[in-house]
């Protein structure tokens, strides 16, 4: 009896064993949901069901009622009220949200928790805006598969952040989304405006789904998306060698830095299992330790649409330059000059070498030094990173440029009017007070984060900041009041206030910014951010790049993602494998067969009938 | 149902309401690998197209390489641990020393109670550039191997690790069923004249032989379970070749891509199959065993 009841079991388990997947997909939920369409109960599901069907009519969506910047009254000052963009309701208004935490963060005060902590406490002492956290998830992957699910069974909470568009797009696409066009124009605060005013139409067009604007668009800096090489200054100087510019150059110096022991295990380190050596049209953005820099000075730009002189549309993964830089990198693993553990190590593993001083080169965005590798100054003070730009053999240097953002505010379709506010509201609050805000508590903790820079933020507090160490400003100019403060520019009042924090008095910017001459310690977050903006992002804020390359497209469009789900599981396997020589560049050719034949020529023509639209 | 079984009825009933929670209702969800799911129209108001996915799963490269690899793994493994489990209960079984069995089988046992998670990541450091096995090549004057990147040995690391990780707790079952195999046949058999190797072999396995068919037709159906849990947390992009299962694939589709449906055809697939064996396996032991499991 016992053995027949075992076996029943194991029998059921394993004819159920997907149907599992489908569990969370809560059949009453959704049929209710469908009931609610038949009816007319919910404005916000007709007006974007509507806004779908007719799509071209409402094709200017939010930027057709869009007042300027310009034209509205000027914020009330951090920290205070007013009746539009600061208002205070009249009574608490619950925001219920789901949220990624960092389960390793140790700055949340104890007994304060995610949705109780003093972000909160300010968003409900001053706005009467009180947030409920439904969930949470602690990791990135934990956190897309809630939110996959979340979309599947039709149960978001009243807003959640999609971490990429292609969640933005299912959602709306399922009808789950408010339309947030009109909240937006209302609500959004005169800075947060001008922040979207610097992106053009860009910010419009991310936020917008089949003509309707559906979420509130992270906008982060350009730089995220421009990669440099990062190399050990003081190695350079000890050795006697000049700065490389060309990928030959920087090989010779990797060699060197082996050569004369400094690099034991190996010289230029490289990405983490799961992460790609470039970033693509989806994620156009903050490739850390990826090869990008690489592949854009053989004038390659894999993972992006782009078009020939001809005006044709193609994939840039599939052409002679990825090859021959994928060629370049290949060598480079042979030689044993990149991590022989590219691709395989996990939780940040990759990483270990730069941090404890054995691995003098690596490549990212500006934020990879500072914010990317505090511990790397922390354990060595000598350790003087610099960041040069990585030209092709004829001197130039191409820059890849990225989508806006790559996360999305969404807001459920049945949340009310009060609620669409708040969300605007936590978001202007965010923007205009982060920098008054104490920050020795993760800002992370902040419900529903979403960062909002100006475009060129990096680059005009680079210039700023240089004008004050050079004595061409004073701090005071850039205080709320001064003469130069402009509040498009959030960090950049204390950022100027804490500049001497970290920079001795009367530095002399004359040989550049190294961390030698600097105080580590007794700033450490804001020592981090200078190192990032006056040493990583140097490059693009002094040098203007030969070429910016954009993708014709940033993120899927209907009827290609299956196609892409193969595609992009090919590509993201072969590349690692001809970079370690699992796979040789011989059969190059049969993997771009292979890639057009097994989904991407259909990509390309559904991308092609689109933008010809 | 008599009044004296009814306590024996509410002893499994929690069982049963488990079952049918999380087995039987979610079977309802497989019809979204015969529409094109939408989450907002939900079960019952998406568009039906068939047999689409299905076809589309047959054309697509990824998923055939995952049913070969899952077919590999799993074979090998439900085979290995089958006879490995065997020769060691075997062979413990001829230990007189107490305190030495039992302690063997304590620290073999040990394995199984590590979850994969952990496990993994031990693996992986061991076998990394500066784990004890390169370490180890380091002092013989060996160059430098990195078994996880390398996709021709990826399907044994799996299996082996397998193996290992679960030879203990399998030969649980063997060293019970040896202990049900009565003396006097081996003390006929030594009267006789039997060798201790004609004991094993015509006392011993004929006793063992109704626990061996069990647990292999159970094993059936397993054979398109090739273990998600190892695979998830021990593959990466470079043994993608030979790592992926049906399992990895189908999370992968369906929950990174949110390709619902097309991973619901995937998990679907798997299960009729895996249903077929396990019939054809019962029928199979019924007819050539004689051995009834219902």
């Amino acid at each position: 009896m016992k053995k027949r009841v075992v076996s029943v079991l194991m029998a059921f388990a394993m004819a159920a064993s997907l149907a599992a997947c489908g569990s969370s997909s809560d059949g009453g939920s959704a049929v209710t949901q469908a009931a609610d369409d038949d009816g007319t109960q919910a404005n916000a599901i007709a007006a974007q069901t509507a806004a779908a069907e007719t799509g071209d009519e409402t094709a200017d969506g939010i930027a057709g009622i869009w007042k300027a910047a310009a034209d509205e009254a000027d914020d009330a000052n951090p920290g205070e009220n007013d009746d539009r963009g600061f208002k205070k309701f009249d009574h608490v208004v619950e925001v219920h949200y789901g949220y990624q935490v960092d389960p390793t963060d140790k700055t949340l005060p104890e007994g304060d928790k995610v949705d109780d902590n003093q972000y909160t406490r300010y968003l409900l002492d001053n706005y009467n805006i009180k947030v409920i956290c439904d969930w949470t998830a602690g990791n990135n992957s934990d956190f897309q598969q809630k939110v996959s699910l979340a979309i599947a069974s039709d149960s978001l909470p009243d807003a959640v952040i999609a971490p990429n568009r292609n969640y933005l797009v299912q959602a709306a696409r399922a009808g789950e989304l408010a339309d947030l066009g009109q909240v937006f124009n209302d609500y959004a605060s005169k800075q947060v405006k001008e922040i979207v005013e610097t992106t053009g139409d860009r910010a419009f067009n991310n936020g917008t789904v089949d003509g309707t604007f559906v979420a509130l668009p992270n906008i982060t800096v350009d730089t995220d998306g421009v990669y440099v090489y990062f190399i050990r200054q003081d190695w350079l100087d000890k050795l006697g060698l000049e700065a490389p510019k060309t990928v030959d150059e920087l090989e010779e110096v990797a060699k060197k830095f082996m050569d004369e022991g400094l690099s034991p295990d190996y010289a230029i380190a490289g990405i983490d299992s799961g992460g790609r050596t470039y970033s693509n049209f989806l994620n156009s953005s903050n490739n850390g330790y990826g090869y990008d820099a690489v592949y854009q000075a053989f004038n390659a730009t894999p993972g992006y649409f782009l078009r020939d002189d001809s005006g044709k549309l193609y994939w840039g993964t599939t052409t002679d330059e990825t090859k021959a830089a994928l060629t370049e990198l290949h060598d480079w693993y042979e030689e044993g000059l990149i991590n022989p553990e590219i691709g395989v190590t996990t939780n940040g593993d990759n990483a270990n070498n730069v941090k404890n001083g054995t691995c003098g080169i690596f490549m990212g965005p500006w934020w990879s030094l500072g914010y990317g590798n505090p511990d790397s100054f922390k354990n060595d003070n000598n350790a003087d990173w610099q960041a040069y730009p990585l030209y092709t053999n004829d001197g130039e240097w191409n820059i890849h440029m990225k989508d806006i953002g790559t996360t999305y505010t969404m807001v459920n379709a049945n949340a009310s009017d009060e609620v669409k506010q708040a969300i605007v509201i936590m978001n202007n609050v965010l923007v205009r007070d982060e920098s008054i805000f104490d920050t020795s508590v993760a800002i992370a903790w902040y419900p529903l984060r979403n960062t909002m820079a100006a475009a060129d933020e990096c680059e005009y507090e680079y210039n700023a900041l240089m004008d004050i160490l050079n004595g061409k400003a004073k701090v005071e100019d850039y205080q709320i009041g001064g003469a130069k403060f402009n509040g498009l520019y959030k960090n950049l009042a204390n950022d100027a206030a804490t500049l001497y924090d970290v920079f001795p008095e009367g530095y002399d910017t004359s040989k550049g910014i190294h961390v030698q001459d600097m105080d580590v310690n007794t700033n450490n977050g804001q020592f981090n951010r200078f190192i990032a903006i006056l040493d990583g992002d140097r490059p693009y804020a002094t040098i203007t790049p030969d070429h910016k390359i954009y993708s014709e497209l940033y993120y899927t469009i209907d009827g290609m993602d299956t196609f892409w789900t193969t595609v992009s599981d090919l590509e993201d396997s072969e590349i690692l494998k001809f970079i370690t020589g699992a796979r040789s560049l011989d059969e190059w050719d049969q993997f771009c067969n292979d890639w057009h034949v097994q989904g991407g020529d259909q990509i390309l023509q559904l991308v092609d009938d689109f933008l010809a639209q | 149902m008599n009044s004296s079984s009814i306590a024996y009825w509410i002893m499994v009933l929690p069982g049963y309401v488990w079952l049918f929670l999380f087995s039987i209702v979610p079977m309802a969800g497989i019809i979204m690998a015969f529409e094109d799911y939408s989450p907002k129209k939900g079960w019952f108001h998406s568009e039906l197209v068939g047999m689409k996915w299905f076809e589309y799963l047959l054309v697509i490269p990824d998923a055939k390489r995952a049913l070969v690899n899952t077919l590999i793994i799993a074979v090998s493994k439900v085979v290995l641990n089958i006879v490995v489990p065997l020769i060691f209960a075997l062979l413990l079984n001829e230990v007189r020393n107490m305190i030495f069995k039992k302690g063997v089988q304590t620290i073999v046992y040990l394995p199984h109670f590590i979850s994969w998670v952990i496990l993994a990541n031990i693996i992986t450091n061991m076998l990394g550039a500066n784990g004890i096995l390169n370490h180890i090549l380091k002092l013989i004057g060996h160059e430098q191997v990195l078994l996880m990147t390398l996709p021709q040995y990826f399907r044994q690391l799996l299996i082996g690790t397998d193996v290992w990780k679960e030879f203990g707790y399998n030969a649980v079952i063997y060293l019970a069923a040896l202990t049900g195999i009565s003396p006097n046949l081996y003390e006929a058999a030594a009267i006789d004249g039997a060798s201790k190797w004609q004991r094993v072999w015509h006392v011993t396995l004929p006793g063992l032989i109704p626990t061996i068919v069990l647990l292999t037709t159970l094993a059936m159906g397993n054979v398109l379970n090739a273990g998600f849990d190892q695979v998830f947390n021990m593959y990466n992009q470079l043994v993608m070749e030979t790592g992926d299962i049906i399992d990895t694939y189908v999370y992968r589709v369906g929950i990174t891509n949110m390709q619902f449906s097309l991973a619901t055809a995937a998990g679907l697939f798997k299960s009729v199959v895996s249903f077929v064996l396990v019939v054809t396996s019962y029928v199979m032991a019924n007819k050539f065993a004689d051995y009834n499991i219902f």
